[in-house]
This record gives structure tokens, C-alpha cells and sequence, in this order.
């Protein structure tokens, strides 16, 4: 375990070098580096069969874009401080830009047009959730699901091991249900089960019990369609990912069963 | 004369361009594609295509492989035009509703996001690592003009150094890249995509001088925007620099902010075209465009050859 957590400190520490400005770190919040993302990409990296030369410089790459469009995503339609808000968008170009000049640099065409593909694909996707326009519960997790991994797919895809795209996309959409899970039982406001219920019940001014048991059960049949599924993967693992996907499959879990059960 | 009667003998490639554009930023998902089309079909110069198609004619001119960077440029164009709309709160572009005041500042980001997507994806089609590291180095140069302009934003004390470094990134850079490109895309010597490169260069920076001085001659209906926008948003640009050497105008333009109202401004700029700022901005917009010139001048004599140095003149000398 020491060893790909040293390796993984090492990725980060590259990655932050690569964003440090010293006028954005004054003014913007300092971009987070998702460990979990970086974990999967180093997994995947190991058990390729057609790893590129350079593996940290791709997966830098996708984390720099992954932050882009992260970072973008904090952009608000209205309030907040002007000049917070200019630098938040040149931040997220910045980063994209960064991310293209590295692949550039080592020549790997084929890999920015394969990442390219995925940040259309994750904007059409985020589109069609901002404008609520998802008719259907799957269409929504489908669209969940390429929004948290689509990058991570394409890089499958291109190191020959399109199973580890697959695993990925399930581990990121598992983390990201939970997570919205949890913001519902807690404040009873999440994106996701906004839309859900947009979907489910689209007359309905506000949710019943009965109808939040509804979406939370649906949520649930998920959560638990992505273990399953991580569980047959059966993919050749390192410690701290079999680690960090146990802390995934537990947790809050518990408590989410409790408040449906008890509703 | 127009600039596109100007390049008539390019026009089949032109409109194979803009339609090669429009079906690139169709989206699967519709309202992506409608806001994308929405920002083309407002129009604009497309001079990032008509440049890359011309350098190309130095090498092997073979369309099917330049259009792919002529369209790149013009959609990463595109992307920072979305996003400046939302960095700028602005609400019209070319007399049309921006795509942030249509739909939303998240809209527009994503807008912006999926066009710089489908402008990689277009570039990709070419296999030249060296043309993705020249553009690559450009974009992100750009993004350094930009951070830069907010930082320098009311600062009247900046030399004439940083004004040039930062219109150098802003605007000359992406039209550099735009000769260099299609050059490189077109398989001429790397000494005349060099070359291609400053000529670019140096027109980028006439045509950013001259946009600046623009925004103090213009009209309102001229410019899509009231006179004197950009001081009163505490863009420093040259004019500025020129009358802030006049001790008495100094002290009415420092006291510009965001605030300020349009009587105020009226005077300001008033006061800024009674100094010699515009003239002497002028000169070294015309300083550019000689030396743009000279450069154009050692390359091979063509029918390119002669349509950039028209060009050139065109976007130097442009009054609105």
C-alpha cells in the first residue's frame, strides 16, 4: 500500500505545481485534486496492456481537464463577486489549456481527441441536466455516469482496457449517488433526486414522505446495481483501492437504511 | 472595400468552411448546437480562417487537410468569445443577445467547454504534434493575457510593456498561430511558418491598437457598446497610456472606476481626444503593420502574398 501511495502524493504534488498561479491562488479557491479519480487511473495504468510511454503525463493530463471542468462548474448565474467570478472562468480555460499543451507536448494525438470526444460528451450531458430535460430515471444515471467518468473511460479505452473504464464508471457513479444520497436524508436538497423527482412526480409541488421513500428506494436500487457490479468486476486490484472501495460500499449507507426503513 | 470582396477567389473555400463550422457545432443533445449556431450565425470576420487558408497557400494547399485548422480556430475563437461574454457581464455581441444573457453564465460555460471540445476534436484530424504544440502553447498563452487583463484592470500606472505583453497574448498570439498553422498544415518550410508567424504577429498587434483607439473614435452603434467601455471596465489600453502623460487628463482618468457616470465619461473622453493619444497610438499601430508588411514582403510573391498584405492593411486601417 506504500508504494501507490507514495506514487499517488507524487501524481498530486505534480498536479499542483502544474496549477499553482500566484494571482489565481490569491483570489480563487485552490482547485481540489480528486484522489479517487487518480487512484483509478493509476490502477487502470498498471493493468494495461497497451500503457503508453509516459502514463503519469496521461494521466495528469485527464486530471488537469477533470479540474476544467470542475473548476467551471462553480461558475454562478448571478451573485457572488465579480472579479471572483473572471477568474474562476479563466482559471477552467487555463487548466483545459494545460492539459492540452501537455498531451501536445508528448505527441499522443489520438489521446486528446479521445478526451476531446469526452468533454463534448460530459457538456451535452451536463446540459441536458441543467435544462431538466432528462425524461427518464435510467437516461438520468446514464447521464450521471458520463458526466463522473467519461474521462476516465476514454483513457481505458486507450491503454486497451476498456474494463477498467467500466469499473470506473461504476465506482464514480456509486461515490457521486452516495453522496447525493446523503445531502437529501441531511438538507433534503440534492441536484439528483431534484431531477428524480422532476421525473417521477412532475406535478407534484412538493415531495410527500411516501414519494421521498419512493425516490430514496430508486436511488438505493442503484447504489446498489453499482456494487454489484464493481463486486463482478473482479479486476486485479491494489490495497487501497479494495480499501477505499469497502469505505465506499459501508458507511452512510447504514443510516440511509435506517431513515428509509423508519421513513 | 469589403474584406470578403477582398478574397473573393477564396470564397468556395470560405463557405465550405462555414458549413463545415455549422455541422461541426451541431450537438446530439439540441439546445448545445442551437446556442453554438445562435454565436455563428451572429457572423464576424472569420480572419482566423481566411488566415490559416492563405499561409497554407505557401505549401502543398491541399483543403481537405487545412480546413480541419481553419475550422479549430475559428470554434477555440468561439469558446473564448462565450466565456469573455460571461467574464464581461455582457449582454449584446454583434447586435445579438450573448449566449449568457440568452440562457444563463452556466449555459455559457458549458457552451464554451463543448466548443473548445469540438475544436480539439477537429484538430485532432491532423496528425502533426508539432501544429497541436504551437496551438496548445497559444491557448495557454491566451489564457495568461486574459488573467493578466484583470489583474492590470485600473492599474494607470502599468508601463507601456505590460500593455503590449498583454495584447501580444489577448489577440496577436491567435492570430500568429492562425499563419504558422496553416502553413505548418500545408507542409511549407518551418523558416516561412516562422516567418507567416511574425507577420501574423505584428497585424494581431495593429489590429488590437486599432481596436483600442476604436473604443474612443467609434460610435455606440459603431461598437455594440457605448464609447470609452473599456476604460470604464479599467481597461488600461494605449490611448489611455499616451493621454495619461498629460498631467491634467492623468488626473480625470485615474479617477475612472466602475461607477463612473456616462456625463463624467463623456468628458473623460473628451479630454483624452484633445491630447495627441490617438495620433501617436495610430503611429505604433502603423509601426506594426510596416514592420508586418517588410516581413510579408521576403516571403515568395503569390496571389496569398498580395491578399494578406491587403489584409493587413484592411484590419490596420479599419474605422469601426
Amino acid at each position: 500500500m506504500n508504494d501507490i501511495m507514495v506514487k499517488l502524493a507524487s501524481l498530486k504534488e505534480q498536479i499542483e505545481r502544474l496549477l499553482d498561479h500566484p494571482y489565481l491562488r490569491a483570489h480563487v479557491p485552490a482547485p481540489a485534486v480528486d484522489e479517487d479519480r487518480l487512484l483509478l487511473s493509476l490502477s487502470m495504468m498498471t493493468d494495461a496492456p497497451a500503457a503508453p510511454n509516459e502514463p503519469d503525463r496521461c494521466i495528469i493530463a485527464m486530471m488537469l481537464m477533470q479540474i476544467a471542468l470542475d473548476t467551471h462548474d462553480q461558475v454562478t448565474d448571478r451573485g457572488g463577486d465579480l472579479r471572483t467570478r473572471q477568474l474562476v472562468v479563466l482559471a477552467g480555460d487555463l487548466y483545459s489549456g494545460l492539459y492540452y499543451d501537455l498531451l501536445a507536448r508528448s505527441g499522443d494525438v489520438a489521446l486528446i481527441r479521445l478526451f476531446a470526444e469526452a468533454v463534448r460528451e460530459i457538456n451535452e450531458q451536463k446540459v441536458r441536466l441543467y435544462e431538466k430535460k432528462v425524461e427518464r430515471i435510467e437516461t438520468l444515471f446514464a447521464a450521471v455516469g458520463t458526466i463522473e467518468s467519461a474521462l476516465l473511460a476514454k483513457l481505458a479505452e486507450r491503454i486497451g482496457a476498456p474494463q477498467w473504464g467500466r469499473f470506473s464508471g461504476h465506482y464514480l457513479l456509486l461515490r457521486r449517488l452516495l453522496l447525493e444520497q446523503e445531502a437529501f436524508v441531511r438538507t433534503g436538497s440534492s441536484m439528483l433526486f431534484e431531477q428524480m423527482a422532476h421525473i417521477a412526480f412532475p406535478w407534484a409541488k412538493g415531495l410527500t414522505k411516501e414519494q421521498r421513500r419512493h425516490l430514496l428506494r430508486l436511488c438505493e436500487r442503484y447504489i446498489d446495481h453499482c456494487k454489484e457490479a464493481l463486486l463482478a468486476a473482479n479486476l486485479p486490484m491494489n490495497d487501497l483501492l479494495r480499501f477505499r472501495m469497502a469505505e465506499l460500499a459501508g458507511g452512510f449507507q447504514a443510516i440511509v437504511k435506517k431513515s428509509v426503513e423508519e421513513g | 472595400m469589403k474584406l470578403k470582396a477582398m478574397y473573393s477567389f477564396l470564397n468556395d473555400d470560405l463557405a465550405a468552411v462555414e458549413e463545415e463550422l455549422e455541422r461541426t457545432v451541431r450537438s446530439e443533445y439540441g439546445p448545445l448546437g442551437e446556442a453554438a449556431l445562435h454565436l455563428l450565425q451572429a457572423g464576424g470576420k472569420r480572419i482566423r480562417p481566411v488566415f490559416v487558408l492563405l499561409s497554407a497557400r505557401f505549401g502543398h494547399y491541399d483543403f481537405e487537410r487545412i480546413k480541419h485548422v481553419a475550422v479549430a480556430l475559428e470554434l477555440i475563437h468561439m469558446a473564448s468569445l462565450v466565456h469573455d461574454d460571461v467574464i464581461d457581464d455582457a449582454d449584446v455581441r454583434r447586435g445579438r443577445p450573448t449566449i449568457k444573457a440568452r440562457w444563463s453564465n452556466r449555459f455559457a460555460m458549458y457552451t464554451g467547454d463543448y466548443l473548445f471540445a469540438r475544436s480539439l476534436e477537429r484538430m485532432a484530424e491532423l496528425d502533426s504534434p508539432r501544429a497541436h504544440q504551437v496551438l496548445a502553447k497559444t491557448i495557454v498563452e491566451v489564457c495568461h493575457g486574459e488573467i493578466e487583463q484583470i489583474k492590470d484592470k485600473y492599474r494607470f500606472d502599468q508601463p507601456l510593456r505590460t500593455y503590449l505583453r498583454r495584447i501580444r497574448r489577448k489577440t496577436a498570439l491567435l492570430i500568429a498561430a492562425s499563419c504558422q498553422l496553416g502553413a505548418l498544415a500545408a507542409g511549407a518550410p518551418e523558416a516561412v511558418a516562422n516567418q507567416l508567424y511574425w507577420f501574423g504577429h505584428c497585424v494581431g498587434m495593429s489590429f488590437q491598437i486599432t481596436d483600442d483607439i476604436l473604443d474612443f473614435t467609434g460610435t455606440e452603434e459603431q461598437l455594440g457598446k457605448p464609447a470609452g467601455s473599456d476604460l470604464q471596465q479599467g481597461n488600461v489600453t494605449l490611448p489611455v497610456l499616451y493621454a495619461l502623460c498629460d498631467e491634467q487628463v492623468r488626473a480625470k482618468i485615474t479617477a475612472v472606476n466602475a461607477d463612473t457616470d456616462a456625463e463624467e465619461m463623456a468628458a473623460v473622453l473628451a479630454a483624452i481626444k484633445q491630447t495627441d493619444a490617438i495620433e501617436r497610438s495610430y503611429a505604433l499601430s502603423d509601426r506594426y503593420l510596416e514592420k508586418a508588411l517588410r516581413l510579408l514582403g521576403e516571403l515568395p510573391a503569390n496571389e496569398a502574398r498580395t491578399l494578406l498584405h491587403d489584409l493587413a492593411l484592411y484590419i490596420g486601417k479599419r474605422d469601426y
